[in-house]
Order: structure tokens, then C-alpha cells, then sequence
């Protein structure tokens, strides 16, 4: 996944594991220029920053110093940096809740005070700088399975992660005139030297997405897991002794993943420039030339095949990362490989801080029931699909037949619930089922299966959902209630496993 | 033994220990949604097992262990399949079950795959238990040569210590902490719980009478970090103490040691 959970260091402490990094032209104003960092791959949402941490961008500016097979693009010494620490936390004013502060220092040494999670971020008083902090919806999507390059689902549905966006006035803090393409990466460093003095080395770094996870950490193009090695390189100046290692498993890996789909489209001649290029991992844009949601990697890719770049490049909050990173290593763009979801979770807004609010946290309830009764017993009666057996169901109505069916229910005090079958196994003895309305939750789903123990059996009833408008404790009574009564009726029926 | 005064400001600065269990706790609330949205995702499930040992193990919670047991009966694979296998030792071991998780181990030992998760559970076992200590010795040096990573170096002096030898376990701990350069206070918390537990060792020569403020008032841990020691301490010395302790450990076990911490991981 993009750069999430990409090496033992980045799992010591995730609010120090950087996911993602973005670069765009502002939605609500196309003179600024915004950079947005995540960090704590699947965050829930009392997720806090370290304070142990120095949370930073560094943008260069880049020259095209090679077209082509000699495609090269070359970083300027001079840096622009923004950097964020955090503070502990404090009681807010309602006292159970806590509160976390912070410092953005900008790149003219000017300081800018945070609060996590204040949507309206911080400005200078001259407006050139705005940043925020705090909990968002995990704008990455990665909808393949990656090894088999088969289709699947978002396998970051419904996460959060901890984001920092600045944004800022493009032409007064970058200068375009001097050039208007840059290189970007986002780091995490610890604040303290280590006991001997030294600048510990920086825990992560990202510059485009997914270099360590599938470019480096491809296992078949080698054994030895280099991403940690790769997260202590210095952005903009990796290793000379180092570098050939790191060439050697890119070449390999982005060889394997041409072959991917079982044809070469890559010679080896365009296989090695585009190492290179990548072996020089920072995210490019061009203020000068239009970002949109499709412009990701479009620099690299003209500069490779040898003609200029018409596009500024980045990546804005919607780009599909993933699947434009597939296509162009699998088939050089050949044929669009679409994966398995469209969008994130929830798409980016235009407004700041441009990725969406954070989803809500899904709630479980859970339940079981041991029985002196034989699984297929049991399964004999709760296995169809139809509830009747529940002692709060006063009437039942199925629609249809195997997956896809519909069970109405009447409740004893004249409530409706509708439910659809998602999957049944009879000869693992549970089925998975949605419910589509009569519970005040969304993306309600629910398992039901029997297993053996002991000489008899277990139930095991568990739900998770999303409440709609009602309090999380108000909804997860509901289902509790729900739940408990259908396996006091089990046990009644059965009776109980000594 | 190294004088206090010399480690008073030594050691990294690290998250914050209001912080760092405020995360645990998110992560460990958003790995069981995700265990529940899909229990047969590869990693998902060993994501629960590691934030609820650690829960367990820093926190203090100790109805984590209650919740990796419902985790194990949730696990709708077959339970015969080499992940499930392993995943069902991990909870055995941490809960001081050895014999349970030493058969279960028994059943993974074909794949492959899983050799190294394996080998290391299994050494964790063997420390707890005080089995096969030269080899172990052997392995934890080793290990600890080769990566020089506070983990490792930990469970190397952990075994020294285990093994009386309470100088190379000071030399261990201390190096752990000095070669520490993360910002998770969670091992620099195990650490200092260890030599605070060796220290009471060497001045106490009898462990009955430890106590978890052993910690605070042996070493002057950075700020924050005794939110993440303290428990480690209580959780630790619970063992000892609580009635759940006869279902937890392994009736032909030994008695609990220091390397017991490792048990589960």
C-alpha cells in the first residue's frame, strides 16, 4: 500500500508512518500551491500526532537534465522547508475531551500555532500560509490484489489516517520565475540527537507513492527486505555506496512487473531510464501547467519517452495513483488497468483541507451461546436464512432464492426489517447477510454460523454497522437486544452445553 | 552494576505516554473493525493479536487476553490451517498455556513460509519456560549480533538475567536503551521495567518482594514513559498475584520469569 506500514521502524510508532504525500494546485484558488502529508495507516479517531517527531516537507526545485533513455530530472541544493512538531496533550474545555497544539514552522522562519482537528486550520496574518492538522479519511485507495494483479476491493475502506495540509501562496514562496518544476517529499524525523549526539536517522519518507512497498519491496525481484534501508536515506541524496544496491531491485522488480501480464512492453534500455528516474524518488510538479486528478506521473512518463511535459504533474487528493502506477509498469501504458474500486472511501473536497472528514468508527456487537446440541442440529434450524426461529419475529416474508435473497421481517411490536443474503456456506455452517433498513445503521453486516464444541455446539451471532442518527450506545443496544433475545431462544430450544 | 546516576539523561526521547496508549488504543479499535470486515485478510488478524499484547502488556488491560481467546473462536478458517495454527499458539504462549502452544506449533512446522515466526515463538516458549536455555542463549546472541535491535537485545537480557548473570544483563539492557532510536516509548518502557527488575534482584536477592514502583524509583525514566512502565510492571507482577493466574499458566510449567514477558511475541 502506498507507503503505508513499510518497515519495522514505520510499525514501532505508526503516528511516524507516512502513507502518503500530495502535491496540487488549490481547488479554491489556483495562484496557491498545496502540500498534504499522512501519517497512521488505519488511524481510529482519537489518533494524536507524536510529539517525539519532526514532521516535514522539503521542495526542491528540478531541472530536466536528460530526455528519453537518458531521462533525468536534477534537485537544486537549496531546499524549501516546512516543518510541524506537535505538544502533548491538554484538557480541552469539555473536560473529558483532549486537545493537542502544535507548531508549523515555514520556510521563512516564521512559526504558525496549531490545533489538531480545527477544520479551519491556521493562516498567517499576511495569508500567504494556511496548514492543518488532524484526523481525514484515508484518501488512498488500493483496490488490486497485488500479486496475482486480480481486482478486489478498497483494502483501506472506511479507514482514517492523521493528515497535514499546508497551503500557500505559489509565486510568492516558490519563486516560479527561477522555474516552475519542483521536487517534493514528505519525512518524519526524531526530534532528539540519540545518546552520542548524532542526528538519529529519519524513521520514513515518501516521495512518490509506492516505492517501497512495490517498487523495493517487491519479494520477487529479491529476498532481503531493503525498505527500512531505504527510509534512512537522506531525500535528494541517496547513498552513492548504496545506490547501485537500490538499482539492482528496481531493475529487478520493474522488470517482474512487466511481466506481469505476460509480455514485455518495456526494453531494456527504457526499463533502466525509468529506474533512474525513479531511483531519484520525489514526488514532481510543475506550478506552471495544469495538476488534475489524472496528471500523476504524466512528467515522468513524457521525459522517458523523450518529449516535454505538458502537465504539472503531482498528485492531487482524487488521483487514482494506483492503477495509473500499474499501467505504466505493467504495460507502458498500453491499456488502462482499472482496479477494483474508482474512489477512496470519500472522495477529496474543493475546500480545505481538501481531504474529506474522517469516517465514523464502525461499532460491533458480538454474542455467542454455547448449546447441548449438534452443530447440524442447530444448522438444521437457523441455516436457512429465514428467522422465524427468532422470538422476536412475529412474521417473515423471503424474496427470492440463495444469495441475493431478501427476508422481511415483521417484529413483534410491528417493526419492519429488510435483509439480503451476501454468502452462505452450509458445510462451514454460517452465512453472512446486510441490512438494508428497519436498524438505524448503515453498512450494517452480520455473520451467523455454528461450530462444534465439546459435544455440542457454539453459536456465534456478530454484527458491525455505521450508526445513522441516533447515538452509537442508543444503536448498539438495539442490535445487542436483538442479538442476546435470538440466542436465548436457541437456548431455550437446545439447552445449554454443561 | 552501572551506578543511577550515570543513566539519569540517557535514554531517547519518545512519544509522549499519554499519546502512545491513546494510539494504541485507536489501532487497536480500528484492527478489530477490520478483522471483522474481513477475519480471513492475511495480516489482519495477527494485527489484533500484536495491539492486544501490547494492550495487555503496557496497558494493563487484562481483558485483552479475554478478547484474543474470542478472537481465536471467531477465526472461521480452518482451524487446522497453518495460520490459524500459529495465530492460536501465539494466544496459548501468552497466556502462559506453553504446552498448548508448543503441540499447536507442532501443526505449522510444514509451511514454510511461516519458519521464522515460528522459530521465534517457539525460543520465546523455551525462555519463558526455561527450556533448551543454551540453545536459546545461543540464538539471542546471535540475534542480537546481528540486527543490534532493542528488541532484540532486550530478550538477550532478559535471558541473562534468567540466568543470574546480572552484569551481561545490565551491559544488555543498557545497550538496548543507547541503541534505541525510534520514537515508540513501549520498548524503552519493557527495558526499563527489566533493569528495574534486575536492579531489585541484585538488592533484594528475592524477586517476592518487587513491586511495579521499582521502575519509577530506580530509574528516572523521560517524561511520559510512566504510563507505558508502570503497567507493564502491574500487568507483569499480576502473574503473581491474581486468581486468573492458575488458568493462564501451564500446569507443568515453571514458575513465572522474566523472560515470561516474551512469551507471547
Amino acid at each position: 500500500m502506498s507507503d503505508h506500514i513499510d518497515g519495522p521502524r514505520q510499525i514501532g510508532d505508526p503516528a511516524a508512518d507516512l502513507t502518503d504525500l500530495f502535491a496540487f494546485t488549490s481547488p479554491e484558488n489556483p495562484a496557491r500551491t498545496v502540500l498534504a502529508a499522512c501519517v497512521f495507516p488505519s488511524a481510529g479517531t482519537i489518533a494524536m500526532f507524536s510529539n517525539a517527531v519532526d514532521y516535514a516537507f522539503a521542495i526542491r526545485r528540478v531541472a530536466v537534465a536528460g530526455l528519453g533513455d537518458a531521462a533525468k530530472f536534477q534537485p537544486d541544493e537549496q531546499e524549501i522547508r516546512f516543518s510541524c512538531r506537535f505538544d502533548n496533550l491538554k484538557r480541552g474545555a469539555v473536560r473529558t475531551s483532549l486537545v493537542q497544539g502544535g507548531t508549523c514552522i515555514l520556510p521563512d522562519g516564521r512559526t504558525v500555532p496549531l490545533i489538531v482537528n480545527d477544520e479551519r486550520g491556521t493562516s498567517t496574518p499576511d495569508g500567504v500560509f494556511r496548514v492543518f492538522a488532524g484526523l481525514r479519511s484515508d484518501p488512498f485507495y488500493l483496490a488490486w490484489l497485488v500479486a496475482g494483479v486480480r481486482k478486489g476491493p478498497n483494502l483501506l475502506l472506511h479507514d482514517n489516517v492523521l493528515s497535514i495540509v499546508i497551503e500557500f501562496d505559489t509565486a510568492r514562496v516558490l519563486d516560479p520565475g527561477r522555474g516552475s518544476l519542483f521536487g517534493v517529499i514528505a519525512e518524519t524525523v526524531p526530534l532528539r540527537p540519540d545518546v552520542i549526539g548524532q542526528k538519529p536517522p529519519r524513521i520514513d519518507w515518501v516521495g512518490r507513492p509506492e516505492q517501497t512497498n512495490i517498487r523495493l519491496g517487491n519479494t520477487e525481484a529479491g529476498p532481503v527486505d531493503l525498505r527500512d534501508l531505504w527510509n534512512q536515506q537522506t531525500p535528494f541524496a541517496i547513498a552513492a555506496d548504496l545506490k547501485p544496491v537500490f538499482r539492482e531491485r528496481l531493475t529487478a522488480s520493474l522488470a517482474n512487473w512487466d511481466m506481469r501480464d505476460g509480455m514485455a512492453d518495456w526494453t531494456p534500455a527504457a526499463l533502466a531510464a525509468n529506474v533512474n528516474v525513479f531511483l531519484d524518488d520525489f514526488l514532481l510538479f510543475d506550478v506552471a501547467k495544469p495538476m488534475s486528478d489524472t496528471s500523476h506521473l504524466e512528467i515522468e512518463k513524457s521525459t522517458i519517452s523523450g518529449r516535454a511535459h505538458q502537465t504539472g504533474g503531482g498528485r492531487t487528493v482524487n488521483a487514482n495513483v494506483i492503477d495509473i502506477l500499474m499501467t505504466w509498469l505493467i504495460n507502458r501504458d498500453r491499456e488502462f488497468l482499472q482496479g477494483g474500486a474508482t474512489a477512496a472511501t470519500k472522495p477529496g473536497t474543493n475546500v480545505f483541507p481538501y481531504l474529506a472528514a474522517p469516517n465514523t468508527e464502525l461499532q460491533m456487537v458480538a454474542d455467542s451461546v454455547d448449546l447441548a446440541a449438534t452443530p447440524d442440529a442447530v444448522w438444521a434450524l437457523i441455516g436457512g436464512f429465514d428467522p422465524s426461529w427468532h422470538p422476536l419475529v412475529a412474521k417473515v416474508e423471503m424474496t427470492g432464492s440463495g444469495v441475493g435473497q431478501l427476508r422481511t421481517i415483521e417484529t413483534i411490536d410491528g417493526k419492519q426489517i429488510i435483509e439480503r443474503l451476501d454468502e452462505i456456506d452450509s458445510s462451514g455452517r454460517f452465512y453472512r447477510y446486510t441490512s438494508l433498513s428497519g436498524i438505524p445503521a448503515s453498512n450494517f453486516i452480520a455473520t451467523l454460523g455454528v461450530k462444534p464444541k465439546g459435544d455440542g455446539s457454539v453459536v456465534e451471532w456478530r454484527s458491525q454497522f455505521l450508526p445513522d442518527n441516533q447515538p452509537d450506545i442508543v444503536v448498539k443496544a438495539i442490535v445487542s437486544a436483538l442479538l442476546k433475545t435470538g440466542l436465548d431462544g436457541l437456548k431455550q430450544r437446545f439447552g445449554i452445553a454443561r | 552494576m552501572t551506578k543511577l546516576s550515570r543513566l539519569e539523561n540517557e535514554g531517547p526521547q519518545t512519544t509522549d505516554g499519554d499519546i502512545a496508549v491513546m494510539n494504541l488504543e485507536s489501532a487497536r479499535r480500528r484492527a478489530w473493525c477490520r478483522f471483522f470486515q474481513d477475519p480471513l485478510r492475511e495480516g489482519v488478524a495477527e494485527t489484533v493479536v500484536e495491539h492486544e499484547q501490547l494492550t495487555a502488556q503496557f496497558v494493563g488491560d487484562l481483558s485483552a487476553l479475554d478478547r484474543l481467546e474470542s478472537l481465536v473462536n471467531y477465526l472461521t478458517d480452518d482451524p487446522t490451517c497453518a495460520r490459524t495454527m500459529l495465530i492460536r499458539a501465539q494466544v496459548a504462549s501468552m497466556m502462559h498455556r506453553f504446552a498448548d502452544a508448543r503441540h499447536l506449533l507442532t501443526g505449522v512446522d510444514s509451511s514454510a513460509a511461516m519458519v521464522s515466526d515460528v522459530n521465534r515463538l517457539r525460543l520465546n516458549i523455551d525462555q519463558a519456560s526455561g527450556t533448551n536455555l543454551d540453545e536459546v542463549l545461543d540464538e539471542r546472541r546471535a540475534a542480537a549480533r546481528k540486527s543490534g535491535r532493542t528488541e532484540d537485545l532486550i530478550a538477550l537480557g532478559a535471558l541473562f538475567a534468567d540466568l543470574r548473570e546480572f552484569a551481561e544483563a545490565d551491559r544488555t539492557y543498557r545497550q538496548a536503551l543507547q541503541n534505541y532510536q525510534d520514537v515508540s516509548p513501549f520498548p524503552v518502557a519493557w527495558a526499563s521495567f527489566q533493569l528495574g527488575v534486575l536492579w531489585g534482584r541484585a538488592r533484594c536477592r528475592a524477586a517476592t518482594s518487587l513491586r511495579d514502583t521499582v521502575v519509577s524509583e530506580s530509574y528516572p525514566l523521560p517524561a511520559g514513559l510512566y504510563k507505558g512502565a508502570r503497567p507493564l510492571g502491574r500487568n507483569l507482577f499480576i502473574h503473581r498475584s491474581s486468581k486468573r493466574r492458575r488458568s493462564y499458566t501451564d500446569p507443568g510449567g515453571r514458575h513465572w520469569r522474566s523472560g515470561g514477558a516474551l512469551a507471547s511475541r
